[in-house]
This record gives structure tokens, sequence and C-alpha cells, in this order.
């Protein structure tokens, strides 16, 4: 199987809240994620399934009334993220872990060039005293990366600003400056959720090769499950704060096991379903504010049965998908096993 | 850029015209006869007319406009009724004292209020936060010859340290300086807490801006980003306000000279009210305007370049 | 943005700080209470309250709550310092300070509050008219409100008053006036983002008429933020009426406006501060009262002031 030298980031049992004019939401129980050097990991759900702020938690940026209340976030099984000062962090952000975001056209400060701000960001790890020669190393790296992320002229790039490029050539841009520390962790929080299909094809594909050139690690937040199939290795499906469901694409894909996979797949509109009524999943994400019960998806859930208001379930492994959250996958739950099996 | 330039120039240019105008007709609002609202119901006919021909009283609205602004635009802003000077003379002679005044305001409010803002901004709900916010607030709203009052009460009368009125003995810059502390600050302080409340809050909108997360999730040191990115996407506006700021303060100055007995324009405009002495209040009315005009048309284009870029940016194609 | 309370800037420049109104048929009286409710919660909201009624009261029963007339003149004891009989002490002419402060209320707020009202109201029409209907009568809108706005307020109402010559009449005309270019330039403003609206052009392609639809759907929409400016003027139109009046151009004597108050305690500072102490007090008090219920109001009806985190789940 994996060995521990091959897990980039190991989160254990991270609980998140967010404070508001004095309510507590917990946002995140307790996240129990894996992410091994080398795969593309989808991180799926709805909004408010906490999947942003996960991925936000692991760098810390999280707004001021967010706060780690529990759990740590290993990095290469030695530095607990969620320990570290803020200068700490600071050093590792860019350099060892990159975050790029959703929105390209809001993503880079409209007021100074794109060269500056490249080099800014390797300037901010140098270490010591920024010199001129180093400014001008720093804007060769950022002329030879926005090359390797398939901009055209480069050099004409570096000497504009934000607002004369389009968004998908910030987007662009913004991958580019993710990886000028040459990390070993990308966390890509629905960058094209605000691009339009070709570009988003553009985007991927671009990762995608990115990825394979540098074995990088790459943690994938969308709500988008097309886009996972097109990119991901591994798929985590998040629900109201918790994680569902784990597996490979493919056998999550063809073979869901949670309830709520389930009815995310059948709402993807496809050719075969022509001429039928849309699904979709009835009821509402639960909120998270106060003490929760029983199953959060049993609400909306077509197997629901008495025990999934009552009783937590466990998560348990479950055909060729782990940390499945459901009783009726449970062989030691109070689910009625007479009922009708489904899908295996 | 250069078309809006223009565009705003020619509006500019007509504002100052109808403004022209409306001064120009000012003396039909009076009810009554203007000439006995001069002289006293007891004027003889013959002094009536007199009178006004020479006020321009005896021809139409258009005409008495039209003369006026072309009399304007020659320099001529008419002659002071009761001394027979010039008005024009008159206002240049006086408006020095007040540009100064106006300007040392806005400066001390600007050296004063922006550092106050950032301060605040640094460490949002903290004591000097909090402290500085309360302060702001107050002074905000009181009336800049309030503070004018206090402050003389405070520090001239009871602690003897400034010097009560006047502007300072002539060719002595130190006196001046001395004579200019007080009605400055009388001037500024209301500027202080609206500068400060507006950097400050115009800091942590930046502060949560996209770009600025972007900047701290590269690891960009949170010293560089208060300071580099946030401070100058915050000045933008700041400069737009000054402009606004400074037709406010020449408008307050008017309050501050007559309260410190100062020369200038506003004790100039205040003696004309008592005495009634039309063409002086027009004529100061209208230079006061065209520099407040032309100081909202210099803080509009400040803004306009340093905002064509956000503006740009944020409306682009993607 | 010109203010007549000279180096008073009471009010956030531009119109940024208005929301884009969702269009919802406002059910007034639901929305009102539960307005209300929401502003004594939080502490500025609450003591803004206080304050305002507190002076409303003082305003419309000065007779009742003041122990002397306003003009009760005592020559034997001039500029006394507070006693158990003048509780403020008396003025230069022996008069109570304590009523004449009670009294200037009811002046202060019997000019402030209709010139903001009638500011509003012509603001409005003028602001409507213009964006509504654009082209020429926009056109001349936005010449009238820049015109009147480049001079400072306290200029405009000077010329004015010179030759209208001062009375209450007069003075919460000119005031007004000072004021109307402001509510005309941000109605126009809001009608013309409420204009773009889907429901507008819907309500156009039903065969809705121009003036049904700005009074029915634009004028709703736009008034919420226009109240809060009109809670945010009233203390600058206090402090004008109150600096006119110390200029000698307000109400004319014995009339007792804090600002005449202001101005007569100058004038004798130096045998006994207590006249200019309590008017500054009192001026203090007032603009801060009503400053604090705006911005309370203001934080009520303008959610995006609130601090939301922009950073989603």
């Amino acid at each position: 199987m994996t060995t521990d030298s091959d897990v980039v980031l190991a989160i254990e049992d991270l609980a998140v809240e967010y404070r508001s004019r004095g309510a507590t939401m917990r946002v995140l129980p307790g996240i129990e994620l894996q992410l091994r050097r080398g795969e593309v990991v989808g991180l799926v759900g709805e909004s408010g399934s906490g999947k942003s702020t996960l991925a936000l938690t692991i760098l810390r940026l999280l707004p001021a009334n967010g706060r780690i209340v529990g759990g740590r976030i290993l990095l290469d099984n030695s530095t607990d993220l969620a320990s570290l000062s803020d200068e700490q962090l600071r050093r590792l952000r860019g350099a060892r872990i990159s975050m790029i975001f959703q929105d390209p056209l809001t993503s880079l400060n409209p007021t100074f060039k794109i060269g500056g701000q490249m080099v800014d960001v390797q300037a901010a790890h140098a270490g010591r005293r920024v010199q001129r020669q180093d400014r001008k190393a720093y804007l060769e790296k950022a002329v030879s990366l926005l090359n390797q992320v398939g901009l055209p002229d480069p050099e004409q790039i570096v000497r504009s600003y934000p607002h004369q490029l389009s968004g998908g050539m910030r987007q662009r841009v913004v991958i580019a400056m993710a990886l000028s520390l040459e990390p070993e962790l990308l966390i890509a929080d629905e960058p094209t959720s605000a691009l339009d299909v070709t570009l988003e094809a553009q985007i991927l594909a671009l990762l995608r090769d990115i990825q394979a050139s540098r074995n990088l690690t790459i943690l994938f937040v969308t709500h988008d499950l097309s886009v996972v199939a097109q990119i991901c290795d591994r798929v985590v499906v998040m629900y109201a704060g918790q994680i569902v469901e784990q597996g490979s694409v493919v056998d999550v894909f063809a073979h869901p096991q949670h309830p709520y996979t389930e009815a995310l797949l059948k709402a993807v509109p496809a050719r075969s379903h022509r001429g039928r009524k849309l699904a979709t999943i009835p009821g509402q994400v639960p909120s998270l504010l106060g003490e929760l019960r029983g199953c959060r998806f049993a609400g909306r859930c077509g197997y629901a049965k008495d025990c999934c208001q009552a009783d937590d379930p466990r998560s348990v492994s479950s055909g060729a998908s782990t940390a499945v959250r459901c009783h009726m996958r449970d062989p030691l739950s109070a689910w009625p096993r007479e009922a009708v099996a489904p899908s295996p | 850029m250069i078309r809006y330039a223009i565009r705003r120039l020619v509006a500019a240019a007509i504002v100052i015209v109808i403004v022209m105008a409306f001064l120009a007709i000012l003396d039909r609002l009076i009810p009554g006869n203007p000439v006995t609202f001069i002289f006293g119901p007891r004027a003889n006919p013959f002094l009536i007319h007199q009178v006004r021909q020479e006020m321009g009283l005896n021809v139409s609205v258009p005409v008495q406009i039209y003369q006026y602004i072309f009399n304007a635009l020659h320099g001529n802003l008419g002659v002071d009724f009761v001394t027979d000077r010039s008005v024009s003379s008159l206002v240049m002679e006086n408006l020095p004292y007040t540009v100064v005044l106006a300007v040392s305001g806005l400066g001390l409010a600007v050296v004063v209020g922006v550092p106050l803002g950032i301060i605040a901004a640094t460490r949002p709900g903290g004591i000097l936060d909090r402290v500085i916010g309360i302060v702001s607030v107050s002074v905000i709203t009181v009336p800049s010859f309030v503070v004018g009052l206090i402050l003389i009460l405070i520090f001239a009368v009871h602690l003897g340290l400034f010097p009560v009125i006047g502007a300072g003995a002539p060719g002595q810059p130190l006196d001046d300086l001395h004579h200019l502390i007080l009605p400055a600050i009388a001037l500024a302080v209301g500027w202080i807490g609206y500068l400060a409340r507006l950097v400050r809050s115009n800091m942590l909108e930046v502060l949560t801006a996209n770009y600025v997360r972007t900047a701290y999730a590269f690891g960009i040191r949170r010293r560089r980003v208060f300071y580099k990115y946030a401070l100058k996407n915050a000045a933008a506006p700041v400069v737009a306000v000054l402009g606004v700021g400074l037709g406010s303060l020449l408008g307050g100055a008017i309050f501050i000279e007559v309260i410190f007995d100062r020369p200038g324009l506003g004790t100039l405009a205040f003696n004309a009210i008592s005495s009634r002495n039309l063409p002086i209040v027009q004529g100061t009315s209208l230079v006061i305007a065209v520099m407040v005009i032309a100081a909202n048309l210099l803080a509009d284009f400040s803004y306009r370049l340093l905002d064509s870029r956000i503006q740009l940016g944020q409306t682009a194609q993607s | 943005m010109t203010m007549l309370a000279p180096g008073g800037p009471a009010q956030e420049t531009g119109l940024t700080d208005f929301p884009l109104l969702a269009p919802r048929a406002p059910r007034r009286g639901a929305k009102a209470r539960g307005t209300v409710l929401t502003i004594l919660t939080t502490p500025g909201g609450a003591i803004g309250s206080v304050i305002v009624v507190a002076l409303i009261v003082l305003a419309i029963f000065p007779s009742q709550i003041a122990p002397y007339s306003f003009s009760q003149i005592d020559v034997t004891h001039p500029l006394q310092g507070p006693t158990w009989h003048h509780l403020f002490g008396t003025d230069q002419l022996g008069r109570d300070l304590l009523s004449r402060i009670i009294f200037g209320t009811r002046i202060a707020l019997e000019v402030a509050v209709p010139a903001v009202a009638s500011a509003m109201a012509v603001g409005l029409v003028l602001g409507v008219l213009g964006g509504y209907l654009g082209g020429l009568v926009d056109n001349v809108v936005i010449l009238l409100t820049d015109t009147f706005q480049s001079f400072p307020a306290i200029v405009l109402a000077l010329a004015l008053l010179t030759v209208l010559g001062s009375s209450l009449r007069n003075l919460i005309i000119v005031i007004s006036v000072t004021f109307c270019p402001n509510y005309a330039r941000t109605s126009r403003a809001l009608v013309l983002t409420v204009k773009q609206n889907q429901y507008i052009l819907a309500e156009r392609s039903l065969g809705a008429g121009r003036s049904r639809i700005m009074l029915v759907h634009v004028l709703p929409n736009i008034i919420a933020p226009l109240f809060i400016l009109l809670a945010m003027d009233v203390p600058s139109a206090i402090a004008a009426e109150a600096g006119l009046s110390f200029l000698g151009l307000g109400v004319p004597p014995p009339n007792p406006s804090w600002g005449s108050i202001l101005s007569d305690g100058f004038n004798s500072i130096l045998s006994s501060p207590w006249a200019v102490i309590w008017a500054c007090l009192a001026l203090g008090i007032a603009t801060v009262g009503f400053l604090m219920f705006g911005e309370a109001l203001r934080d009520v009806l303008d959610p995006r002031l609130r601090g939301v985190s922009r950073w989603r789940a």
C-alpha cells in the first residue's frame, strides 16, 4: 500500500469554528484526510459543505472570526501547521504549499504590475535583504514561469497591469505565481468556476501538465463533478462539514456508496436522460449552529430510516470507498437490513 | 481620459457661467425695492433713479446677466457701495489670508487624520481603534466654530499661550504662524475625525479584498501587504474627498476668520452683509465658488487617475 | 457635498455606501417596527434614540419644562455661575441660561427638521425626474445641482440671507436650499441603479406608464437610504442654524438660538464662560445624538456595512 513517506499532508481530527455575533458555528467537526505525493484529490461538495473552509484552514487563511479548535495538520509527517507561529507559517505559504483561488479578476492587485507582484512573492521568501541583482533574477524567473504556463509574450506581460489581461490569462498568471517557489502541494479553490467551459478545459489541461512534470500534489476543491472526472485521481465528498465518502474517482463514480454521492451523480445531466426531468436533491443543507444529532444527510436521504435521525453514523469502508459515513453501509448499525439492497 | 477631462472642464465652465448669472440677478431677489433696501424708505426719486442706473437695474434680466459676466471676465467685479473701491482689489487683498488658512487646515487634517486612520486599521477593535473611533465621531459633528471657541477659551484665555485675534504683524512670518495655529486647528479638527474614519474604513475594506488574500496566501509579510498593497488602494477615495474638503474648508474659514478676527474673504463678506454691501457679497461668492469648482475638478481628476486601473480591472472581459 | 456646518463633514462621500436594493414591496408596518427594535439593541442606537427623544420632548414642551421664560431679564444678576436658582447660571442680561438653552432646542429643531425634510422632498422630486426621464430634464437637474453645490454652503446661505433678510422662515428656506442638491444627486444616482433592474423592464413591457413606475416601483425602493441621509443631515442643519445665528444672521433676538447664546457668551467670555460651555454642550450632545441615531439606522438598513466576512465556507 502506501508508506508514510508518501503522505504529503495528513489532516487529523481537524475542527474549525466560526464565531459571529456571539453565536459559534462548528463548521468542521473533525476531519481526517491524507494526501499522497503526486496525487490529484478532488474535494467535492455543495455550498456550505465546508470544502472551502477546509482548504483555507490548511494555510490558516481563515477570516478573523474563524479558528482552529482541534486537530493537527501534518506536513510531510513532521510539521503541524495548526500549531506554527505566524512567521513560520508565512515562510511555508507559497514556498511549500501554494494556494490559488476562484476569481481571477480580483486575485491580483490592480495597482501594481504583474512583474512586480511575481517578484514580490519570490522576494518575500528570500530570507535576507533583497538586492537589485536578486530582483533581476526573480524577474527572469517570472518570465520563464509565464512561459511555462503557456502565456504568449511574457516579457510584455510582466510589464502589464492586471486589468490589461483577460480572466483566463490572469488565472494562468496566478498559477505561475503559485509555482514560482516549487511547492510540494497546490491547493486550488474552485479555480475554474468563474471561467467559461473552453477556458476551463485549458486551465485543467495546464494543471494536468504541471502536475505530471513536477509530480505535484494537488487538492482541487470544486462543486463540479465533471471537473473531478477530468483531472482527479481520488475524490473526497463532503456534506455539511463532514467527509461522507472517499475513494478513487473511477470507483466512486461507478459505484457510489453514500446516498449523497449517488444523488450527486444522478443530478449530473447526461445525454441518456434526454426528455426526463432533471434530478435534484430536495431539501437544504442543515444549519450548523448548535448541536447536530444523527446523520446530517438524513433529512434529504431516500434511504433514511429511524436510526439515521437518532445516531451519528460511523465512518467505515464500503465497497471500494473509504470513510463512508452512512448507517446503510455500516454492517454494525441499526439500519434495517431486510430492506431493498441498493447497488453494491 | 483626455476626452473625459475636456468634458469636465466644459461642464465646469458652464456651471461657472450659471453661477455668475445667479449672482448677477441676486439683487432682484430682494423683496421690495432694492434701492430703499440700501438707502431707506425716504430716498428721493432722483437718487433712486441714479442708483438704479448704477446698479444696472434699469435693464432687462438677460442684459444684466450679460453685463455682469462680461465685466467679471475682464476682472471687474463691481464697485463697493460704501467705500467706492473696486471689489476685485478688495478680494485680491483678502484672498491670500483665506487661502493660507484653508490650506493649512487641510494640510493639518491630512497630516494628522490619515495616520490616525492607518493606526486604527492596524488593530481593528483594539483599544487604540476604539479611542480613535470615539474621538473621531465626536469631532466630526461639532461645528468648527464651536471648536474654535473652545480652543480660544482654553488656550488663549486661560493659558495665554496663543494670541486670540488678528493675523499677526505683517512681515513677521513667525508671528503669522503663531496666529495661524489655533485657527488652523479649529478648522482641521472636524476633518481629522472624518479622514481618520474614512481611511480606516477604506483600509479595512481593502484588507478583505481577494488580492490581499492572495498576497497572504503567497507568504508576503503582513507589514508589506498592509503598507504597500492596501494603502495604495485605500488612498484613492481620500484624494477625492480632499477636493470636497477644500470647498468645505473655505466655507468654514469664514466662521473662523470672524471669531479670530483675522483678515480674509470671510471677514470681508461678513462685514459686507451687515452693511448690505451687495457687490462685495457677489464678488466674494463668485471667487469662492470658482475656487471650490477648481478644487473639485482637481480632486476628480486625481481620483480618476488613481482609480482608472481599479475600474478597468474589474470590468475587463474574462 | 457641501456642509453648512463649517468643517463639519458629517457624511460619507459617494454613493457607493448605498446598496442595490431588492425589488421588494415594502410591508411598511412590520419592517418599521423591526427596524426600531433593532436600533434599540445597539449601544449607539440606544443612546442616540434616547437623546433624540429627549430633544424632541424639550422642543415640544419647553414652556412646561423650563423654569423661567427665555426673555425674562434680571439686570441685577448678570453673568452668574450655576446656583440653585439658576442651574446653568445667567447671561449678560440676567436671563436664566437653562431656560434659554431649553427653548433653544425648539428653535434648533424647528429650523433643522423642516429644512432637511423640504430639502429631501424637493431633491427627491428633482432626482427622480432627472434620473428616470433622462435627456434634457436630467441635464437641467445636473446643472442645477452642480451650480448650487459649487458654493460652500455658508457662502450660499450668506448671499441668500443678505438679500432675503433673516427670519425663521428664510432660515429654513436657505438651509433647505443648501442641502437640496445632495438629495437630488443621491436620489438621481439611486434611480439610475434601480432603473437598470430587470423588474423595471418587466413592468414597462407590461405597459405600465412612466408615472406609475416612478411612484410605485422606483420610489419605495430608494426611500430608505434617503431617510438615512435625512437622519444624518439633521445634525448638520442644527449646526448650520447655530452657525448662522452665531454670526447674527439667524433668528433675531431675544430668541434663544444656541448660536446666539454662543455669540453673547463669546462676547462675555472673560467674565463668565458658562454660556459658551452650556451652548457648546447642547450643540455637541444634539449633534452626536442625532448622528448616533442616524448611524444605527444606517447599520440596520444597509446590510453591507455590517461586518460580513467575504470569505465563504
